[in-house]
């Protein structure tokens, strides 16, 4: 025996068991904390009872029920023709963007980008009602164009950043043995540029769909009468108290999400590969 | 180009060079404003206007019915000293301070146990942080409201359990919604300071210094790891307080609007209380917090990796 064993002090087994069941411990607990809620969620958007708070069995009816609600189908349309148009704005744009920072040099660069950024860091309430004041000034219609708008705002940045990203692992002397070979620049762009890059032009048009998709308070603000997007529909129905349907409808956009962060995640690792 | 030694041949004066080499130059200049006008322009109107226009405003006065009379004013800035303002950013800047605290106590030995981890296992862990931080903060925080209202699981299994006799009235509390924003924020915390930790422990030299030298691991902990990983913190914090001081819709649910941040307040003026100049010069408040919160960072993070290098 030790002397730490004898004096009945910690030895270093001892203290190595302590550190790898406080590691599991600590590791279950905060995984715990952040999916049960989550779980929970989607385990009781199949239940069959309406009041939720035990299981008295499984059914699929809510889901049944969502295209009933009225205003639901209205919801979800808006949704999507928001979320598609500020996609491809978003992209196009932050597209072109991410290829020329990283291209050029040209006087107030280093401004240009941390104006370009500022959307990602400041509050999104500041952003939002920043829009209602600048479309009520302009007397810009409130409305699903008006969301299309202020979702482009704040997800530029986010695809700005990510193509960028992909271009630094790119390999500059391809484009310029492409224009020694007489290319256009435009050409270059499409024939060389843009098909390397795509596996992270990809990834910024998803993190733009499901920061678009999911955004409540833009919407909220922006939206006018009658225009409510998904999230801000759900919010309704949430001050009303919580039921079935709520649960189902949510499930439904946690799936369409993380269907799309699943993928983004996939594209990233094998455009990682591919670079290799 | 410069001039790199005399006897190199290829030397080029820029008034000498060729007319192609002029004219690829001038293509790709105009390449250059091809790909990056329609972005600036859109930021620009979209973007910078709106937030100029937010400054006008902030210096007008309040119609008699509400909205904007285009007369200039302090009074905006004057009234953000009264008490009931002052209180807000009390409330919020203590909310935020505490919530990013307690974010830090969680995440930092969760993303050290995710960092000593093995290497395929550790990406795994790490995976299982990006969901959350991917999917729906509106969704999460109606999960909770799920869980933890009157008539939800917790105190159905609580009331069960006989550990309570009546249904706790968490929801709608303070601490509801502290319980949403450090629920929302934690992955934004745990990030950072796994990029800060993994880059620290990838190259051990000190950490074995230190065990040489015959420091205790806890030794080695204060003084090595903790002052390396600053940078992690600084980030980590900054990422978690400034979107939790400006916070909206978390403390309208969780709070049932019964706790009021700042955000909530400047949403207020734009929708129910319709004092717009005031709202603005709020919100110009906010964004001058905000981006000086931010300077401190990027300050921080400069002097913690000149340290570390």
């Amino acid at each position: 025996m030790s002397t730490a064993e004898l004096q009945g002090r910690p030895t270093r087994s001892d203290r190595r068991r302590l550190a790898s069941t406080s590691r599991i411990v600590t590791l279950a607990s905060v995984y715990a904390f952040l999916y049960i809620p989550i779980i929970i969620l989607i385990l009781f958007s199949f239940n069959n009872s309406r009041l939720n708070a035990t299981w008295m069995g499984f059914t699929t009816s809510w889901y049944g029920t969502l295209p009933d609600h009225p205003n639901m189908l209205n919801a979800a349309e808006i949704s999507i023709v928001v979320t598609l148009g500020q996609t491809v704005i978003s992209t196009v744009l932050g597209t072109m963007g991410g290829i020329a920072l990283h291209r050029y040099r040209f006087p107030g660069k280093k401004v240009f980008v941390y104006f370009l950024y500022i959307p990602i860091v400041i509050p999104e309430v500041v952003l939002a009602v920043s829009l209602l004041l600048f479309f009520n000034q302009v007397s810009f219609p409130l409305g699903v164009v008006a969301m299309m708008v202020g979702h482009t705002t704040f997800t530029i940045p986010f695809v700005v950043l990510v193509v960028r990203a992909a271009m630094s692992g790119f390999d500059s002397s391809l484009e310029e043995a492409a224009r020694d070979l007489g290319a256009t620049e435009w050409q270059t762009l499409w024939k060389v540029t843009i098909p390397i890059i795509l596996p992270g032009i990809i990834v910024g048009a998803l993190l733009s769909f499901s920061q678009s998709f999911d955004d409540f308070t833009t919407s909220f603000f922006v939206d006018g009468m009658g225009n409510d997007p998904l999230p801000v529909y759900i919010y309704g129905l949430m001050r009303h108290g919580v039921s079935p349907v709520v649960n189902a409808l949510a499930a439904i956009i946690l799936a369409v999400t993380l269907i799309f962060a699943l993928l983004g995640e996939r594209i990233q690792r094998v455009g990682k590969l591919a670079r290799r | 180009m410069e001039l790199r030694s005399y006897g190199d041949v290829s030397v080029v004066n820029p008034q000498r060079r060729s007319l192609a080499e002029r004219l690829k130059r001038l293509r790709s200049r105009w390449m250059m404003w091809m790909l990056l006008i329609p972005v600036a322009g859109w930021m620009i109107v979209f973007f910078a206007f709106p937030q100029l226009l937010m400054l006008f405003i902030s210096f007008m006065s309040q119609g008699v019915y509400g909205g904007i009379a285009y007369r200039f004013t302090l009074d905006n800035y004057i009234q953000m000293f009264s008490p009931v303002f002052l209180n807000v950013i009390w409330t919020s800047v203590e909310f935020s301070f505490v919530v990013t605290v307690l974010c830090l106590a969680v995440a930092y030995p969760f993303a050290y146990a995710v960092v000593t981890a093995s290497p395929r296992r550790r990406m795994f862990l790490l995976f299982l942080v990006i969901i959350p931080f991917w999917t729906s903060q509106l969704i999460r925080t109606f999960a909770l409201m799920f869980l933890i209202n009157t008539s939800g699981l917790l105190n159905t299994l609580l009331l069960q359990l006989h550990v309570i006799s009546q249904p706790l009235n968490l929801l709608y509390t303070p601490f509801a919604v502290y319980l949403g924003q450090f629920y929302a924020m934690l992955p934004y915390m745990i990030l950072p300071l796994y990029a800060s930790l993994q880059s620290h422990l990838e190259s051990p030299e000190f950490l074995e210094a230190a065990q040489d030298l015959g420091a205790s691991p806890a030794q080695a902990f204060w003084k090595i790891t903790l002052p390396l990983t600053t940078s992690g913190i600084a980030v980590g914090s900054m990422l978690v307080f400034i979107p939790t001081l400006a916070t909206f819709f978390i403390p309208l649910l969780m709070g049932g609007g019964k706790m009021e941040m700042v955000g909530n307040f400047i949403g207020n003026q734009f929708l129910s209380s319709d004092n717009w100049p005031f709202g603005a010069s709020a919100s110009v408040g906010v964004i001058a917090i905000t981006l000086v919160l931010i300077a401190l960072m990027f300050r921080f993070m400069k002097n913690a990796f000149l340290g570390e290098s």
